[in-house]
């Protein structure tokens, strides 16, 4: 049973043995291990991820287009917000793992993995929630008549900039709120914020031209402003943008990440 | 030390902050350790240093709150000390407690997997262990169930049963072996007494001294973070006994601790088939006969007890010695105990049998060590009492003072 014999060689107790790829598979694990028990109660399962966006889309549809005169900026405005939210819902996915540590101490403080495994489970758990979100802005545009284009195929790219950032700011809100318990509290606001200076429901177009480097600078809008592009206006994306953001998005998770792991001892007495 | 050894600590401190937890925003600024020793602190451990030898059992006591699982983490690399260096080498595998990260929600299947990644073990021996696991833990039927509608025990099981599957080459057991029922404990000390023996390196805390004393070749005894004691069983415990009047080992006069030392033989070789109280419901002072049937596996040393107590547990009789010759021959036979009168008042009461090995009178209450337990359910039938308790048959008598006794 024992590997005497093997290269058994003195290591701090710290320094971690886990390969890179068991890593990753704890991460699939987490993720899967949070859809299963996520579903598994509900008797509507799945439909609920459905049922809750659907809700969201009709009350704000009615209150943009028919109160505040909203217009989707050559899109139907339902199609319009169903491609802005499958981008803004997967990034508040995001922002909800802040309190991923605490809310899980018990296995923090019981067994070691690298601690990132956790909010980056959360943001591959999501993954479904923006898959629905995406199908569903294919089928609510196939209803108002629009065909998807084929610029689409450029959609990859483009979510990989919601990816990544929605990555880095997970590991970043979920290790501050860990020493900062009062940030579980202002995230709230800042999702408040965030969402209604993003063009999702509204378009980017509607934006006076003095605020108009919100367009450029914040990942949110400039992901759904794309999402809409590619799929349905027939646009290719402003690459240099798109490659801006892809390299500014992963510089920032691979921060984040070895930020976590510099400090990441310190977590388990503080949970 | 001639062999590198499995675990080194080198002079280790640990520090925690006491009181209400404050915000602590410097400690997301990488690279300052020791941080915590400006507010008023509590020290777990205090300038601890050992070093473990490859396949060597140490044993760790003390009072709550010495150290004792704080050491079993800094080994796990769960938490970091506040000073000193700690090397393992290695893979370590740690029972610090049972069903970590299980989800309630998930069947078991589910969560063997989940444990399995948890844990560190490659997908391929994973699926190698599986069947074993499963087996051990004794959950065939309910792989497909919700582990939220497991028992306590089952539960247990199956957790020790992941945990114990990694191959390593340190074993950390944090006092996990006194969950569950007596099988249980029979099973996994075994499978960690097997681990031992295969070379494994083990690190066990615990309060039961008698485990203690009969696994490790080496105690350490902590107060306040401190090693009081670095040395054999005997010495640790003594010294540790010695300082505190409660303890959980019989200080049976006159004898040495190298007494209570028995040799680990948990193997299957006795089992107690069946037992019964005839008949199961009597009144009070009616003959009782228990009847257990044993077989005997293998021929073994021991003896074979009774013990009678409540469903509280409170105790009435203790280990009645019953015949012990036949457990030296291989076959099945039919025990009866006969009890004339049963001096008991109603309630429900348990007749307990146990073979226990030879010269084991000393464990404790529970039996951990025992070869084989069983116990045989009685209701005494009659007047109504508000608890279970002897019945003295006591007769009474009245008569005025200065006339002595009755006429």
């Amino acid at each position: 049973m024992a590997m005497t014999g093997t290269s058994r060689v003195l290591r701090p107790a710290l320094r971690r043995t886990r390969s890179g790829r068991a890593e990753l598979r704890l991460v699939l694990s987490f993720a899967r291990r949070e859809l299963h028990s996520r579903y598994r109660q509900s008797a509507l399962t799945v439909v609920w991820s459905v049922l809750q966006p659907v809700a969201l889309v009709v009350v704000y549809g009615v209150v943009f287009s028919q109160i505040l005169n909203v217009q989707g900026d050559g899109l139907p405005y339902l199609t319009f917000v169903v491609a802005g939210l499958a981008a803004w819902r997967y990034f508040q996915a995001g922002l909800q793992q802040a309190t991923c540590f605490i809310d899980r101490s018990d296995t923090l403080s019981k067994v070691y993995f690298r601690r990132e495994v956790m909010p980056l489970s959360g943001c591959v758990a999501a993954l479904v929630d923006l898959s629905i979100g995406i199908v569903a802005m294919v089928v609510v545009g196939l209803i108002q008549g629009v065909t998807p284009t084929y610029t689409i195929v450029a959609l990859p790219v483009v979510l990989a900039v919601l990816l990544l950032y929605t990555g880095a700011v997970a590991v970043v809100v979920a290790t501050v709120t860990v020493f900062i318990r009062d940030l579980a509290h202002a995230l709230p606001t800042v999702n408040q914020v965030l969402f209604l200076g993003s063009p999702v429901m509204y378009p980017e177009s509607q934006i006076p031209e003095h605020l108009a480097f919100l367009g450029t600078v914040n990942p949110v809008a400039v992901v759904a402003e794309s999402i809409r592009d590619v799929a349905l206006r027939g646009i290719w994306p402003r690459w240099e943008l798109i490659g801006l953001h892809l390299a500014i998005g992963g510089a920032l998770l691979v921060a984040a990440i070895l930020h976590l792991r510099s400090i990441e001892d310190r977590i388990v007495d503080v949970v | 030390m001639a062999q590198e050894p499995v675990a080194v600590f080198d002079h280790v401190t640990k520090e925690y902050r006491l009181g209400q937890e404050r915000t602590n925003a410097r400690a997301l600024i990488p690279g300052r350790r020791g941080e915590v020793g400006e507010a008023s602190t509590f020290r777990a451990l205090d300038d601890v240093s050992f070093e473990l030898g490859p396949g060597e059992s140490l044993g760790i006591i003390g009072h709550n709150g010495a150290g004792k699982s704080t050491i079993l983490r800094v080994l796990a690399g769960i938490v970091e000390p506040t000073r000193g260096r700690v090397l393992v080498g290695g893979r370590i595998a740690s029972l610090i407690e049972l069903g970590v990260g299980f989800d309630p929600e998930l069947t078991g299947r589910e969560n063997v997997f989940f444990a399995g990644d948890l844990l560190g073990m490659s997908k391929a021996e994973l699926r190698r262990k599986y069947d074993e696991i499963v087996q051990f833990a004794g959950v065939e039927d309910f792989l497909d169930m919700p582990v939220k509608r497991y028992s306590t025990g089952m539960r247990a099981r199956l957790g020790f049963a992941v945990a114990t599957a990694v191959e390593s080459d340190l074993l950390l057991v944090d006092e996990v072996l006194s969950v569950g029922d007596f099988d249980f404990q029979r099973r996994s000390l075994e499978r960690v007494h097997a681990m031992h023996q295969a070379g494994a390196a083990l690190v066990l805390v615990s309060h039961s001294l008698w485990m203690v004393n009969s696994i490790c070749e080496r105690v350490i005894l902590l107060d306040h973070g401190r090693i009081e004691v670095d040395g054999t069983p005997a010495d640790a415990i003594s010294k540790y006994i010695g300082e505190e009047p409660r303890t959980e080992m019989d200080p049976e006069v006159g004898a040495t601790f190298e007494d209570f030392r028995v040799p680990l033989q948990l193997k299957g070789k006795v089992h107690i088939d069946s037992i019964q109280a005839l008949p199961d419901v009597i009144r009070s002072g009616d003959p009782v006969t228990i009847r257990a049937t044993v077989t005997v596996v293998d021929p073994c040393p021991g003896v074979i007890v009774m013990s009678l107590f409540t469903s509280e547990r409170a105790v009435f009789a203790e280990r009645e010695l019953g015949p012990s010759d036949f457990l030296s021959t291989p076959g099945t036979y039919v025990v009866e105990a006969v009890v004339p009168a049963v001096p008991l008042a109603t309630g429900r009461f348990q007749f307990r049998i146990a073979v226990l090995p030879e010269d084991d009178r000393h464990y404790d209450q529970e039996f951990p060590a025992a070869l084989a337990v069983a116990n045989a359910e009685l209701k005494i039938d009659g007047e109504p009492l508000a608890r279970p308790g002897l019945k003295l048959g006591t007769s009474w008598s009245v008569s005025p003072q200065g006339e002595s006794g009755p006429a």
